[in-house]
């Protein structure tokens, strides 16, 4: 299923692109802080490293928004700046019982259906509205790692909880989600959510 | 002038990620691609001096780019490194049998990439 239509068809039927460029240019400029923080770091500090992959991640979500390519882009994010092939993005139903796949890559077929079966208890774990990096041993995520769900990304619009971008198995020369991911992740949440939903 | 590097990826996250890099913090002139065919014409036209290059891409791939350069008397020398979020072990040999001379994997380490060029970049000045 392809994702939301970027841009509000006004009385006219013309499409405004006044939102898209007004969040784009939002998007943008963070893009820029982020350059700038990276550039006033040595390349040998960890930080610039996460710098870099925020401005590049901020600088192409930013794109995306313009071009109305979102959803593609999260997965490239996902692949080339986090190393994880197994990523959906998901939209919640108004009951919050079901969910829908908005997009998808590397998804198995047990996955999807853990997915599908559980909607209703995925959907009160995303409307908590916390990223959350998964660790089966903590006590709350025990559910969520029992979907095979290494990380989980609230999009929301305004107050309300709108999808989720769900992360699987990562590449195998990745051990885990670590704190520069949890600032990706993060940046995700906040831009990705009014991307897809809020234009 | 300056040397030129092409870097080739279909991700535009990936180019503008190493374009960035690559222009702050080494001496080389960008050079951009998308997929394998693109990168060979582009090699033969802008002669570069160092090629990154993704793995998986539309119409022909890094594997598949990486000896059709090393066919190509003009590009034989060329120092590729491949760059990809492939890094199992049948990935790399098979890089390295296609004629590249080294692999990075994603996600990239920013002074990792940087380190790796500069070490190049100086190759080339000493010759």
């Amino acid at each position: 299923m392809a994702a939301k239509s970027i841009g509000n068809p006004g009385l006219s039927g013309k499409i405004d692109v006044r939102p898209v460029a007004s969040l784009a240019d939002q998007i943008e400029a963070r893009s820029g802080d982020y350059l700038h923080h990276c550039l006033k770091t040595i390349p040998s500090a960890e930080r610039h490293s996460i710098w870099s992959r925020l401005y590049a991640a901020s600088q192409s979500l930013g794109q995306a928004v313009r071009e109305n390519t979102v959803a593609e882009t999260v997965l490239e994010i996902g692949s080339n700046l986090l190393g994880c092939e197994e990523i959906a993005i998901l939209e919640l139903h108004t009951d919050y019982r079901q969910i829908s796949f908005l997009s998808s890559v590397g998804v198995t077929a047990t996955h999807r259906h853990a997915l599908l079966t559980h909607a209703e208890r995925l959907s009160a774990e995303i409307n908590r509205g916390q990223v959350r990096i998964v660790d089966k041993r903590v006590p709350g995520d025990e559910f969520l790692a029992s979907l095979g769900i290494t990380a989980l990304v609230p999009l929301s619009q305004g107050h309300s909880a709108e999808g989720a971008i769900v992360f699987f198995n990562l590449l195998p020369q990745r051990q885990g989600f670590d704190s520069g991911d949890r600032e990706l992740l993060g940046l995700l949440s906040v831009y990705v959510g009014p991307s897809l939903f809020g234009l | 002038m300056p040397p030129k590097i092409l870097i080739v990826d279909d991700s535009n996250t990936t180019l503008l990620m190493e374009e960035m890099l690559l222009k702050k913090y080494t001496n080389f002139d960008v050079v951009l691609a998308r997929d394998g065919q693109e990168a060979v014409r582009r090699a033969l036209a802008e002669k570069p001096s160092l090629i990154l290059m993704d793995v998986v891409m539309p119409k022909m791939g890094g594997f598949a780019a990486c000896r059709e350069m090393r066919r190509q008397e003009k590009l034989r020398d060329v120092p590729i490194i491949m760059v990809t979020s492939r890094g199992e072990p049948d990935y790399v040999e098979t890089g390295f049998e296609c004629g590249c001379n080294d692999y990075l994997t994603k996600p990239i380490d920013s002074n990792e990439l940087i380190q790796m060029v500069n070490g190049y970049l100086a190759v080339e000045k000493a010759r």
